[in-house]
């Protein structure tokens, strides 16, 4: 069962707390193929709060709030880009592009007493301006919804927040091209930062919500990353690598993420 | 007779005249329709440019220029990496006539 700590904060009273614990254990498999685990809000002691690290991020929530804002980096001039990886082309200069998307991931099948669904909607909305062809600036906004049902002693209840999530801006400078006739490659690097402008400290009638279905983080968290694409007529390459320091709100820390990805795109038409 | 067939050819001959000269710019990096568009959208606000058609294909660029304009080359080049490519040969003329561009071995930055 929950309970409330001296500041008002939802306190953990054991490992198997349905309300608490991480929405998704055990649901399904991480991209990168690695089992889930638990993921520990903080810990409660007293009412001090002890900080702990998720070891490893293994909450689908977590899973798919950095695939939401991954994949809305990969805000691009009008070319056909990679659903989950970055691209190393750039807006032309003046150019102002404004992208958005939909997303939804929907986690059923938990096989505990919980019988926990989780499903998270985002619509990240990605607004570029080519500062000069060479160096792009990037706002990324995310709107998302998320909400999780699960059965607890009084009974199934949904739980979840929806709102602004945390902006993302960063710039994308090309620091290195080889063109041409018909194809490309290019190096780009990327750096900025993660705000925190998502409310992170929604609650519900069962009191503060976990960390996981907050709309944000609460924390302001630095990223710097390297991209390569190889674009001809017929196909593309890229490839990325986005390195994100999560930082430390309230006592919690959601544990640094490293991204890389490989899309390969065809092009059917126009040949 | 001789009269009327000077008149037609003088009519047929208008539109050539009126259309300007064509100036063929190699343009390097270009990989996708889309973004051909955005070449478009650098070239046709040069001051004496009338037309643009480009070839993504080949990575040529034809530029329509009004009648006695003088379109500076260096606007062009500028235009064409503003768009975020690489310029090549600049010349009057078909595509291939000229023999002094880079001519597909690419270009570095």
């Amino acid at each position: 069962m929950a309970s409330r700590d001296p500041v008002g904060r939802l306190k953990r009273s054991g490992a198997d707390d349905p309300v608490s614990d991480p929405p998704l254990r055990g649901l399904i498999r991480p991209t990168w193929g690695r089992i889930p685990q638990p993921v520990r809000a903080a810990d409660w002691n007293n009412g001090r709060r002890n900080e702990v690290r998720p070891t490893t991020g293994r909450s689908i929530t977590r899973v798919a709030v950095c695939l939401l804002a991954l994949a809305s980096l990969a805000a691009l001039p009008a070319a056909a880009i990679p659903i989950q990886t970055q691209s190393a082309l750039t807006a032309h200069e003046g150019e102002v592009i404004v992208r958005t998307q939909y997303r939804m991931l929907q986690a059923t099948g938990d096989p505990t007493a919980a019988n926990r669904e989780l499903r998270v909607r985002a619509v990240p909305t990605a607004i570029v301006y080519g500062l000069t062809a060479r160096l792009n600036l990037f706002a990324v906004v995310p709107y998302v919804d998320k909400e999780l049902r699960l059965n607890t002693p009084a009974g199934r209840v949904t739980r979840g927040a929806e709102g602004i999530g945390d902006v993302t801006t960063f710039a994308k400078g090309r620091v290195w091209t080889s063109d041409g006739p018909g194809w490309t490659r290019r190096l780009s690097l990327i750096g900025g930062v993660k705000w925190p402008t998502g409310d992170f400290d929604q609650s519900d009638f069962l009191g503060t919500l976990p960390r996981p279905l907050q709309p944000g983080t609460g924390s302001l968290d630095p990223l710097a990353g390297v991209v390569f694409t190889w674009q001809t007529l017929g196909w593309q390459v890229d490839a990325d690598a986005v390195y994100q320091r999560n930082t430390v709100r309230d006592g919690f820390e959601r544990g640094d993420t490293l991204t890389a990805n490989l899309a390969a795109q065809l092009r059917l038409l126009p040949r | 007779m001789r009269t009327l067939v000077l008149l037609i050819t003088l009519l047929a001959a208008a539109p050539a005249l009126a259309a300007g000269a064509a100036l063929h710019v190699q343009v390097d990096g270009l990989a996708c329709p889309f973004c051909a568009y955005g070449l478009e959208k650098k070239l046709k606000p040069l001051p004496g440019v009338e037309g643009v058609r480009i070839d993504y294909k080949e990575g040529w660029v034809e530029l329509t220029v009004e009648e006695g304009a003088d379109l500076d080359e260096s606007a062009i080049r500028a235009a064409v990496r503003a768009a975020g490519f690489t310029p090549g040969a600049i010349h009057r003329g078909a595509p291939g006539d000229d023999h002094d561009h880079a001519g597909g071995g690419g270009s570095g930055e």
